[in-house]
């Protein structure tokens, strides 16, 4: 059962992660009045790009042809070493919070660096946005993470979603400020509003989709599939870290089942969460969203002090 | 005409010539550079197009006319310099800045040389043309397929450390016009916008010069598709004025109607667009609905989504039957509540707001000097509208007299220009729709064109005053068509309304001018 | 360092680091010669004896002079202004020593007197050394971004790293005077294992800069572009330097900051609310300046490495040669097995911490047996770098097989050329060094309080229509020439000024000061 679990583990994240995004993307078009869609699109749009023939650019060098593998693989990577369905798995190898954070760094490394790579005026530029927003969020994201950790004692990822005290609801307050302040991360470092729109054509305000610009056939899979799979993450995250209800803590079919369907509704909140927000509000101003960072990484330290109070 | 009125703006020892809606009068190349300054300067009198003709056969000369509006008049002044065995004119450029472009332009498709311009660049005309083939000369043939040539074109450069350049287009990632853009930036910030266009020209003043009368029509609806309407009630006015043909007041109303509609549909289009470049895609979404309705209303009432075959010379060609009027009043008290229940929305949206709200700020003196028109011009509270100032069609007869404008000159404004016009539009379509007196809509008379004669007509279309200006020769053909599209002048004031901006910003000030770059580039 | 005799910024430079380190020595100088007073000796192990009889109030000055002395040769802020002018004044192997073996001097000294010296250590030493630390790994990496000239960059990533170290040794020193002596020996384990790491990132990363600018000729970073395919190992190896620095995991930078932040982590849950926030801001600065150092070196190698070369020049560049490339690759080499061994590493490193004097009464309490995970006492976390590693290759290496082969294996790659949008693409459409951080920059304004001036020249005085020159100027303000030692050289000069007066040249009078000066010498003596 335990090597069932893994297994499942593994391939959980790239295997459902196209669904959120086909499910976010049908949420916006019912929220326009537009059909939209269908929700197996990305699966659909991934399989297209894989066999699809590619063009590179000949100003680009081996970090350009080798940052998709890093950038996916780091994925999968994060994606097995975090808590998804079942918290009786024990992973004290690589399921480290901080661990997962700068291995999720490594990827945003080797994306600006291939965003760079060509020598493309978007590229560039996208890099460098990219960077400053991830290097803002950091922050954030450490801070938030730390005050669950903190409340659970550990800074192993399935042994905070197994705490005790996060199940039985003690510390609300901190434990939902930092929550906040997580959603905050987890907008900026998907790539979702206000801090970039994933659907916009107009090269000069993207980020993430700038980057990936010269990129196509197989490459452009990996790296479309790799942001998928990094969304998907950070919901996880946000939903057994913060709120690890429902989650499988016994090796048992039940169990794991009852897991699944606990993350994917939980998983359904976020994207029905980011389908508002980005059907109702403008993105914002580029030297405003600093505020907006700095904003979840005082929701933290406040969380933190709240802790010792209640 | 009132020839006293006129006096003032005309020394008396100058021999004008007066036709319907324009004075000209010839001035030696050496005045001309007073008389205009004093003209626009001491005068001020609005400076509406520099443009040439070739009347070398005739007159063995080139002309160069310098279109003035006179506002309250309602009148043009037009002074002009014949420019014999000489290939050379004075450049204007050190006392009227907007006179620059037209000077190149002149440059590049006529092959004079304005003496005193900073700038010899080709204008629209780009490096694979030879420099040496001047398109708008009569003796060039329109269907000479000229060799290719080579050539750089020199962009303005920003010196400085770590300055870097985006150059985006003319092939966007969107689909939109093609034009390019050169930005040189520090980080986000922009320092410097060269925009460069020409990649939609197609010679459409040299076809003006080969097809009939009511082929022209037709291609004045081509050259801006948003704009047909507008387009082609210009020059329907120009061939009105030119063969003293009288349009039946029905018809005066009904172009009221249609231009208003043309007015509707992009407003809301803008207005969408604008909220959508935000990423507000509710509003986004709203504005493309709204504009699709007025679309299809055209559609229904003209066959036309965008109007085309309407105007003809003497009038229009589609009727509004009483059953119609009636639907179409009760349908505009629904689109008015619909709009004002949207604007109410993206008005309590703190996000878009921020955004629209001190981005892309267009100053006054700039607008001033570069003679700003339209929607720019007003969003800095200059109050000119051609429907105002040179009342054509109904506008007159409906005592339209207001001209909506703000101050602050941001994206802002000129989103709430649009808001603004939208209102007194569907009010000015009711007003015409109740008062629509009944008879024919076209004139019936066939046209026969005065000789030597010149005809400049404007019309306020939704971005700004189209003008047209149209001459016959001698045996009374139409020698030349000068249409002069509002984008034309407002291109260089998006140059100036970028820099202090970021590039992420860009699309949304690029989308609040929505400047045609078809009708530029012509 | 004037190893250049006739740059006149090298002069400069080399004068700069003088006065500095003369200031520096004038205070450590001074601590010991206050320790001497008590100890009547220079030898260590009878100050330590003696230590303990000087009263608490000597003892802090003490401290601040120490901290003082040996911050200013380890380039803490304030008193890092000879760093960065220092560094590319020197020759890259010796910046690469400098870096890796000269500032370590003074965490060395630091470490030996405070942990090897006294025997206790009050709660606000460690706050302090906290807070030092915080402030110069944040402007460190701050500064670092604002820099385009290449080993300036790297110099001002030293202060960087030398604040992180900090981080480590405040919370050693906050815990041992909380009694925590478990959570003291992992600050100062993190500590001395991030000096190491260090050591071999920062001198890879000069040794493969200086074989760039040895190429290139310049420092100046908006001159390079697209260096990777003239020098691929050079470029390697500054890769793997870059990510060893940002703490990417598995390199060793990621694990000795990963127990840095494991020590400040366990510092959180202090309840005074005081040492709390402390060790809250230390994180934020810790995070923070992960973030910024990420964002520094894909400005950094990206701006070197990628795209296309931005002059002409580059064009001659050729590899490193190999004697080079085998210190290089060396050096990379201990930066991935330095975090491999981390588990092995990272123990040693906390039981060398029991030999101090300061730990001498404690028994051996974190698990001496090593093995491959590195592991945080009480359980709060743990990692392991080989599996990491193995995970980490596997993945990647199976994904790139099934890409390749698993599926529609006759796909075709062809060259082109980058996306231009129908335009030519110059070099000077490649983004600058300056303006991929000019963001952060502006973010951070208030503290580097950038500046922007433009001068444009009209081709007609009365009109604006087309600028004949434009130019842009960046400026950067620096906080402490204007605040610090703007002012302190005014009082300075202002104090010589005055005590010019009593150099009358008058003889007479000089016989008379040395009179007083004996006099006064004699009477003190007494």
């Amino acid at each position: 059962m335990i090597t069932f679990a893994w297994i499942l583990q593994l391939i959980f994240v790239p295997m459902l992660s196209p669904l959120c995004i086909g499910i976010i993307r049908k949420i916006k078009a019912i929220l326009q009045n537009r059909q939209g869609a269908p929700i197996v699109q990305p699966y659909t749009d991934i399989w297209k790009l894989l066999h699809k023939d590619e063009v590179v650019s000949s100003d680009a060098s081996w970090i350009f042809r080798y940052a998709p593998f890093v950038v996916f693989g780091v994925t999968i990577l994060v994606g097995a070493s975090i808590p998804l369905f079942a918290s009786f798995l024990q992973n004290t190898l690589t399921s480290d919070l901080l661990l997962i954070v700068y291995s999720l760094a490594l990827g945003t490394f080797f994306l600006a660096l291939a965003g760079m790579d060509t020598g493309s005026a978007f590229g560039g530029f996208a890099s460098s946005r990219e960077m400053t927003v991830s290097a803002l969020a950091e922050g954030g994201f450490i801070l938030a993470l730390l005050t669950i950790s903190l409340i659970a004692g550990t800074t192993n990822l399935f042994a905070i979603s197994n705490a005790e005290i996060l199940h039985t609801g003690k510390l609300f307050l901190p434990v939902v400020l930092a929550f906040t302040g997580f959603c905050i991360v987890l907008l900026a470092e998907t790539g979702r509003f206000p801090f970039d729109n994933p659907a916009t054509h107009l090269e000069l305000t993207m980020i993430h989709e700038a980057m990936i610009l010269e990129y196509s056939g197989k490459r452009l899979a990996l790296m479309e599939w790799a942001a998928a799979n990094k969304f998907l993450i950070f919901a996880a995250l946000g939903a057994n870290l913060f709120f690890p209800y429902g989650i499988g803590e016994h090796p048992t079919i039940e169990a794991i089942t009852v897991g699944i369907v606990a993350l994917m509704l939980k998983t359904l909140g976020f994207c029905l969460g980011i389908g508002i927000i980005e059907s109702s509000m403008a993105k914002f101003r580029f030297f405003r969203l600093p505020d907006l960072l700095i904003t979840s990484v005082i929701l933290s330290a406040v969380a933190i002090g709240l802790i010792q109070i209640l | 005409m009132d020839a006293k009125k006129i006096a003032q703006y005309i020394s008396s020892q100058k021999k004008a010539k007066n036709f319907d809606t324009a004075t000209v009068f010839q001035v030696l190349a050496s005045e001309i550079k007073e008389i205009t300054s004093d003209l626009r300067d001491n005068k001020h009198l609005q400076l509406k197009l520099i443009t040439a003709t070739d009347e070398r056969e005739e007159n063995g000369c080139f002309k160069l006319w310098y279109i003035f509006a006179a506002p309250t008049e309602h009148v043009f002044i037009v002074p002009y310099i014949e420019l014999k065995n000489t290939e050379e004119f004075p450049s204007l450029m050190s006392s009227i800045e907007e006179a620059g472009n037209y000077e190149r332009k002149i440059q590049t498709f006529f092959g004079l040389t304005p003496i005193g311009h900073f700038d010899n660049r080709p204008l629209i005309l780009h490096e694979n043309w030879p420099s040496d083939l001047y398109p708008l000369r009569k003796d060039f043939n329109w269907n000479t397929k000229p060799e290719e040539s080579q050539g750089t074109y020199p962009f303005q450069k920003v010196d400085g450390e770590g300055i870097y350049e985006i150059p985006v287009g003319p092939i966007h990632a969107g689909i939109i016009e093609p034009g390019h853009f050169r930005f040189s930036v520090v980080g986000e910030e922009i320092m410097l916008l060269e925009a460069r266009l020409g990649f939609v020209h197609k010679g459409v003043e040299k076809i003006f010069e080969t097809v009939s009368p009511h082929e022209m029509i037709k291609l004045s609806e081509k050259i801006s598709g948003d704009s047909s309407y507008s387009h082609s009630l210009a020059f329907s006015n120009a061939l009105e004025q030119l063969s003293d043909t009288v349009v039946p007041k029905r018809a005066d109303h009904l172009r009221v109607i249609y231009a208003e509609l043309e007015r509707l549909a992009n407003h809301f289009g803008d207005i969408g667009a604008i909220m959508l470049d935000t990423g507000f895609s509710f509003g986004g979404s709203h504005g493309a609905r709204l504009r699709e309705i007025i679309i299809r209303m055209e559609e229904r009432l003209t066959g036309s989504r965008f109007l085309r075959g309407v105007n003809i010379c003497g009038g229009v060609t589609k009727d509004i039957s009483s059953e119609e009027k009636n639907n179409l009043i009760t349908d505009f008290a629904i689109i008015t509540k619909d709009f004002s229940e949207l604007i109410e929305i993206a008005q309590d949206s703190a996000s878009l707001l921020n955004r629209l709200k001190g981005t892309g700020v267009l100053p006054y003196t700039i607008a001033q000097k570069q003679g700003a028109t339209g929607v720019a011009a007003k969003a800095v509270g200059i109050a000119h509208d051609a429907r105002v100032d040179f009342p054509y069609a109904a506008y007159g007869a409906l005592h339209f007299d207001t001209v909506e404008t703000e101050q602050s000159g941001d994206v802002y404004a000129r989103f709430c220009v649009r808001i603004k016009e939208v209102y007194a539009s569907i009010n000015l379509i009711t007003k015409a729709l109740t008062a629509l007196p009944s008879g024919p809509i076209c004139a019936n008379t066939k046209p026969i064109f005065k000789k030597n004669a010149i005809a400049i007509t404007l019309v306020e279309g939704w971005r700004g005053d189209i003008l047209y200006f149209v001459t016959t020769d001698s045996k009374g053909k139409i020698s030349r068509v000068a249409p002069r599209d509002p984008s034309w002048v407002n291109w260089p004031l998006l140059e100036q309304s970028a820099p202090g901006n970021i590039v992420p910003d860009f699309p949304l000030i690029n989308k609040s001018f929505n400047l045609s770059y078809t009708g530029n580039d012509l | 360092m004037v190893y250049d005799r006739n740059d006149e910024a090298n002069i400069k430079a080399g004068f700069l680091y003088l006065v500095m380190t003369h200031i520096g020595t004038a205070c450590i100088i001074v601590a010991f010669l206050l320790i001497y007073n008590f100890s009547h000796s220079f030898e260590f192990e009878t100050m330590r004896l003696s230590i303990s009889a000087i009263p608490s109030f000597v003892k802090n000055i003490i401290f601040i002079l120490v901290l003082i002395g040996f911050g200013t040769k380890a380039g803490i802020i304030p008193f890092h202004i000879w760093l960065p002018s220092a560094h590319p004044a020197a020759p890259s192997h010796v910046s690469a020593l400098m870096s890796g073996v000269m500032i370590k001097t003074g965490i060395y000294m630091m470490i030996r007197i405070f942990f090897d010296m006294f025997g206790s250590i009050p709660l606000w030493w460690g706050i302090a050394v906290l807070g030092i630390g915080s402030v110069s790994a944040l402007l460190g990496v701050l500064y670092a971004l604002t820099e385009h000239d290449i080993k300036r960059l790297l110099a001002y990533h030293s202060i960087e790293n030398i604040g992180i170290i900090l981080l480590g040794l405040g919370s050693s020193l906050i815990f041992y005077s909380l009694g925590n002596t478990t959570l003291a020996l992992l600050g100062l384990g993190a500590a001395l294992y991030h000096t190491l790491n260090h050591a071999t990132f920062k001198s890879l990363l000069f040794l493969s800069a200086g074989s760039v600018i040895n190429q290139t000729h310049t420092r100046n970073m908006e001159e390079y572009g697209g260096l990777l395919k003239y020098m691929p190992r050079t470029a390697f190896f500054f890769l793997i330097g870059s990510m060893a620095i940002s703490a990417l995991p598995p390199f060793n930078g990621f694990f000795s900051e990963w127990l840095t932040f494991q020590a400040l982590m366990q510092g959180m849950s202090s309840p005074d609310v005081l040492i709390k926030s402390m060790f809250v801001l230390a994180i934020g600065a810790l995070s923070l300046t992960g973030g910024l150092a990420l964002a520094c070196f894909v400005k950094a190698f990206g701006a070197t490495f990628l795209a296309r070369p931005r002059s002409l020049e580059l064009a001659h560049a050729k590899d490193s040669a190999f004697p080079l490339s085998l210190a290089m690759g060396s050096l990379a080499l201990c930066c991935l097995l330095f975090g491999i061994f981390s588990g092995y590493l990272g123990s040693i490193f906390i039981t060398l911490g029991e030999s101090l004097h300061l730990f001498s009464d404690v028994s051996p309490i974190i698990n001496s047996s090593p093995d491959h995970t590195l592991t945080a006492p009480n359980g709060f976390g743990s990692v392991s770098a080989p599996v990491f590693f193995i995970f980490f290759v596997l993945v990647i290496f199976l994904v790139m097989i099934i890409t390749k082969f698993g599926i529609y294996r006759n796909q075709k790659i062809k060259n082109g050329s980058t996306w231009d949008c129908g335009t030519d693409l110059t070099p000077r459409m490649e983004i600058s060094a300056t303006g991929f951080a000019r963001s952060i920059i502006r973010i951070f304004s208030g503290v580097l309080r950038p500046s922007i001036q433009r001068e444009i020249e009209y081709r007609d005085s009365e009109s604006r229509y087309l600028s004949k020159k434009m130019t842009v100027n960046l400026k950067m303000n620096d906080i402490y020439q204007t605040y610090l030692y703007e002012p302190l050289k005014k009082i300075l000069v202002s104090i010589s000024i005055r005590t010019k007066m009593i150099q009358s040249g008058n003889l007479n009078m000089y016989v008379l000061y040395i009179l007083i000066a004996v006099t006064t010498a004699l009477f003190l003596l007494k």
